[in-house]
């Protein structure tokens, strides 16, 4: 479809049915090598986390005997530690085109899943029912970040006849809290040991465990930077690229490398003070979910307005502990990084967490305008929305939009209907922004 | 007035009679969100232990600038309502817990926009096991203090005792009602039981124990309700509205027991106590019949749903939710696999509106059900 604008916009055609694939992993690590073989090579690296994710959970389907299903919120250090697989089913549903999704996504609604369960994990449930991801040997979840995942976790259970691990996440966040996940990650290993046969090695959790918190100190270095003017990003697409790994990936090898070039070349961008590929004019912090049906939007954004997304929540990490390797501390610093997680962090405790972040993000990144694209069933993120507007607002006078929309389904709100909120929305901000500068 | 009708007037009014009176004398009340709070506790520190309720709510405007209609239950957006509107500023304190998503978040909202002289947040595990047992305990203890010194009180042993006998004397009037819809021809309808349990969340156990053993008394000369189509177990409604009940009834159904919030989830299981008063009461409520909040909950569901169907011959499950509910949503996912295995029909998932019923669409579904119940 060729829209008014000069971009060309991706076309989806539900009115077919479209076939449930099952050798899904193997289509989806095909489609996203596809599309980033298209890109210029020179940038090419930037999705390295998306492949490097598919391609982990493609090996781990080859021999399923190791495979644990986690939940997104759930650090992966943990199963990495043990020696084993994890694949993360709702990582799936976001690595997944939109067009071979939707099928899985309509399936779980006709075996009873409600269709305000969250399209990520309504459709991981469709492609367990399909067949389309490897039966796991153990689940391991979390009861974060919401009442979906929680449901999830326990249909996934149900439908593979695996009995589950499911950490039950607090509402504070203090020492108390942390005792209390940290002694449930315990029982945790002790459930992944029953449940392979492997046994813990200490030695390789710690080197987990060193990773992950090398990862977590490159993610604070790149953040930090992204407060220069121009952002010293190449593109917006590499903070959705910080969540894919962040959330799915440390503990790995893969991901420092990754995050050691990011960092390289985000030094070098600042040193030489510059950003991207388009002038920046708005910097703006996508506060909760970024759509990703149709990435082409938000390079169109940053043509015409020179929007340039500077904060991403879903790639913007606090965590401190440093491990001493003692196993206790270990499970210690484990449970902080997996409560920090930021929709953990945001979704699981008081809405203040996700105001104040908020607030934080837009004060010390100098944001310009904030974009709260709301994931439809996400329901304890929509009812802070209003509240985050006001504190922006009154706060910095940083204008807050918010719109419904599903991340992952275009039959919501399309990509021309997304552009209908954001381009007033910007232009708004735009012409606040030349009358500042005048004033 | 009947003690029926007192019960079903206390259901049906927010706040009700009972709040002046107990106001009126000096006392202080605390509101509370969840059964998975226990009154016993707050009762014990001497308060009326008043559960949020959406009756009286008329839309859910104010609350709409908050919470979004698109995806957070119309239920805990009509209780923010009615905090917002004024109609709660009549409570001393209130008590959130994680019972969900939704009224979480509410009870946040409320907080911070409206303001409440005492608030005080309980986490409550999401399972039960040792572990969240210890955990449990510890936060009643740390609700126990805050109530004592926000309340200038002392929680004793011997009063939370007391408080616990008291309740639990609710819970053993309130089974014995619903067992007598065991009989071939009931004396109480589901509809009015439901209210009755409602009416028990918001009136003084003391005062509601005595209302129970009149209504207990009455019963013997109610007349038996013979003339009914199908045994109708209602599964999953977490409102304080009885109209789905209703609804079943005009179309014939006789709804004998239920699964739900304001159901026997409230009354099945009373608190044992074996040695300390506090420790029993948070094993009690943690491993009570339990809610789809609790993760390893459904297997016990599934058991006490299939010993219901048998004891109360229950011709046909009715499985419902409120819209947005995604823990009582996934239910129905359990129930399709174990079809067999449960023998008693059951429908596909009937949503509910608390605010914005439509009636109309869910009668003709439930006649629909009926009726194959009856092939």
């Amino acid at each position: 479809m060729t829209s008014k604008r000069d971009i060309i916009f991706k076309e989806f055609d539900f009115s077919k049915k479209p076939e449930l694939k099952t050798d899904l992993l193997h289509t989806i690590q095909q489609a996203i090598k596809s599309a980033v073989s298209q890109r210029d090579p020179a940038m090419q690296w930037i999705w390295q986390p998306s492949i490097n994710a598919i391609d982990d959970m493609c090996a781990a389907a080859e021999d399923p005997t190791d495979v644990v299903l986690i939940g997104f919120s759930l650090a992966p250090e943990m199963i990495y530690a043990m020696g084993l697989k994890p694949v993360c089913p709702e990582g799936l549903s976001f690595l997944c085109p939109t067009e071979y999704l939707i099928p899985y996504i309509d399936e779980s609604h006709k075996a009873f899943i409600p269709d305000h369960l969250c399209s990520f994990l309504s459709g991981s449930i469709g492609m367990a029912i399909s067949n389309a991801i490897p039966k796991p040997v153990a689940i391991v979840h979390t009861s974060q970040p919401c009442d979906n995942s929680l449901a999830q976790s326990t249909a996934l259970a149900d439908f593979y006849g695996v009995e589950p691990y499911i950490i039950d996440s607090p509402y504070y966040d203090n020492d108390e809290a942390y005792d209390y996940f940290t002694a449930q990650i315990k029982e945790g290993f002790r459930y992944l040991e029953q449940m392979t046969g492997k046994k813990l090695d200490i030695d390789r959790f710690r080197e987990v465990m060193e990773r992950s918190q090398r990862a977590h100190e490159l993610v604070h270095e790149i953040n930090e930077l992204k407060k220069k003017k121009p952002c010293p990003i190449p593109t917006g697409a590499i903070l959705r690229q910080v969540s894919i790994g962040m959330y799915g990936q440390t503990g790995s090898e893969h991901l420092v490398r990754w995050l050691e070039k990011h960092l390289e070349d985000a030094r070098e961008r600042a040193r030489k003070g510059i950003g991207g590929q388009h002038e920046e004019k708005i910097r703006t912090a996508w506060i909760y979910a970024w759509p990703s049906f149709e990435w082409t939007v938000y390079d169109w954004l940053g043509k015409k307005y020179g929007a340039i997304p500077v904060i991403f929540q879903a790639s913007e990490y606090f965590y401190t502990p440093k491990s001493s390797g003692d196993f206790d501390e270990l499970c210690r610093s484990l449970a902080i990084r997996i409560l920090s997680c930021p929709m953990g962090r945001s979704s699981r405790g008081h809405l203040d967490y996700f105001v104040r972040d908020s607030a934080y993000w837009c004060k010390e990144w100098s944001i310009d305008a904030a974009i709260f694209a709301g994931h439809l069933q996400c329901k304890a993120n929509w009812s802070v929305a209003q509240i985050t507007k006001e504190v922006l607002m009154d706060e910095l006078g940083v204008p807050l939009l918010s719109f419904v929309v599903d991340a992952l389904d275009p039959r919501v709100t399309s990509t021309e209907q997304m552009l209908g909120y954001l381009e007033p929305f910007l232009e708004m901000v735009a012409e606040n922004k030349q009358l500042e500068q005048i004033g | 007035m009947t003690a029926l009708e007192e019960l079903i007037s206390l259901a049906k009014q927010n706040p009700n009679p009972t709040v002046a009176a107990w106001k009126n004398e000096g006392k202080k009340i605390v509101g509370y969100w969840c059964s998975y709070i226990p009154r016993e506790l707050l009762h014990a520190a001497g308060l009326f232990p008043y559960r949020i309720k959406g009756v009286g709510a008329e839309g859910t405007t104010r609350a709409d600038v908050y919470m979004a209609a698109v995806c957070n239950c119309s239920y805990s957006r009509a209780i923010l309502d009615l905090a917002l509107n004024g109609t709660y500023d009549f409570l001393d304190g209130l008590i959130g817990m994680n019972e969900c998503d939704h009224g979480r978040r509410a009870h946040e909202i409320w907080v911070k926009k409206k303001g409440v002289p005492f608030d005080h947040f309980l986490f409550v595990p999401h399972k039960s096991d040792d572990m969240t047992l210890r955990e449990f305990e510890k936060e009643l203890l740390k609700l126990k203090v805050h109530l004592e010194s926000r309340f200038h009180t002392f929680v004793t042993d011997e009063n939370l005792l007391n408080s616990i006998r008291i309740y639990n004397e609710n819970r053993a009037l309130l089974k014995s009602l619903q067992e007598n819809m065991q009989e071939n021809a009931p004396r109480i309808k589901g509809s009015e039981m439901h209210d009755v349990v409602v009416a028990g969340e918001s009136t003084p156990p003391e005062q509601y124990n005595r209302l129970l053993r009149r209504l207990a008394e009455e019963l013997e000369n109610r007349p038996p309700l013979a003339d009914y189509r199908a045994r109708i177990f209602i599964y999953g409604w977490t409102g304080d509205d009885s109209s789905f009940y209703k609804i079943v009834e005009d179309v014939g159904g006789l709804v004998v027991a239920d699964n739900c919030c304001f159901g026997t989830r409230e009354f099945w299981d009373p608190i044992h106590v074996d040695g300390d008063p506090l420790s029993g009461l948070a094993a009690s409520y943690l491993n009570r019949l339990p809610c789809p909040r609790m993760i390893d909950g459904f297997n016990n569901r599934f058991q006490n749903l299939q010993e219901m169907a048998s004891a109360f011959r229950v011709d046909g499950i009715l499985v419902t939710r409120q819209q947005f509910c995604d823990l009582h949503g996934v239910e129905a996912f359990f129930l399709k696999k174990r079809e067999k295995e449960l023998g008693v029909p059951f429908s596909a998932p009937l949503i509910q509106e608390y605010v914005g019923q439509d009636a109309g669409r869910l009668k003709t579904r439930i006649e629909a059900f009926i009726e194959q119940l009856e092939r």
